[in-house]
């Protein structure tokens, strides 16, 4: 499906390109470089092996920190800048 | 003040599926939701590299799971994850260690490029629209590129934004307007 997006900077306010009503009424706005930028990047999901991996790596993490002798993990945790 | 997180393999053995992957613990998992999509934009755009971005977007939750427990509030935490996301990247991408310094005469040429070009409307599917963005960034200064894409964070403010490029809020507020200005002239070109 397309997206019709307007980039214009804040002095000019004219709309070129395809200048039919329907068209218009469906094209969406950007007002700044900003704008585009944050339609962009909520197009653009974290794919979900991020999420899996650092999972596993906080479940091996928490492992290891239980194995640890108590006045150990008290030391770090007190001398950790 | 924010308490460490539960442990993730309770969280795990408290599935009654017990062929359910592991997950984040509950309250990392909010933290999670609520950043990583701006980390790893962030990481993405400055990158140009989706692998990249996601061992940064990794790596840097890792570091905020280690330290969890020195953050008061929301903001603080934001812009300690840009942060280290920011230092991630700089290693990744040498050319940040020599940022240039641009001139008047460099800005000169952004202006004369198109300059008589109205602005235009463009018509885009999404996935050129990301294709289009990388190249125009990546064609951009770096201080540009990073003043525009931590601007476009509406929650981080100027002065945020300012401690964050180790500038003064008024010269975050200079380059932005130098920095649109290259971004439109620069992005009509990659129509």
């Amino acid at each position: 499906m397309e997206q019709r997006h307007q980039l214009r900077t804040g002095s000019e306010s004219t709309v070129e390109g395809e200048s039919t009503q329907k068209a218009s009424s469906a094209a969406q706005r950007i007002e700044t470089p900003e704008d585009l930028i944050r339609l962009d990047r909520d197009s653009i999901p974290v794919p979900l092996e991020v999420r899996t991996r650092l999972a596993a790596a906080l479940q091996a993490e928490v492992a290891a920190d239980s194995q640890r002798p108590w006045w150990r993990r008290w030391w770090d945790g007190n001398t950790e800048g | 003040m924010a308490t460490r997180p539960q442990d993730p393999i309770d969280a795990a053995t408290a599935s009654t599926d017990p062929s359910a992957q592991v997950d984040l613990p509950a309250d990392f998992a909010a933290i999670y939701a609520a950043h990583s999509q701006r980390i790893h934009y962030l990481a993405l755009r400055l990158t140009s590299d989706p692998i990249q971005a996601q061992d940064v977007t990794h790596d840097v939750f890792l570091k905020a799971f280690r330290k969890f427990d020195g953050f008061r509030g929301n903001s603080a935490l934001r812009t300690w994850l840009y942060r280290i996301t920011l230092n991630h990247c700089s290693h990744l991408r040498q050319s940040w260690a020599a940022r240039k310094i641009h001139t008047a005469e460099d800005d000169a040429i952004f202006d004369r490029v198109d300059a008589q070009a109205p602005n235009p409307l463009h018509v885009l599917e999404t996935k050129e629209l990301g294709e289009r963005i990388q190249r125009t960034l990546d064609s951009l200064p770096g201080e540009y590129r990073l003043v525009l894409l931590l601007v476009a964070d509406q929650e981080l403010s100027y002065e945020q934004v300012a401690e964050l490029t180790e500038q003064s809020p008024d010269a975050v507020r200079g380059k932005l307007h130098r920095a649109r200005k290259a971004f439109i002239r620069a992005f009509a070109r990659t129509a």
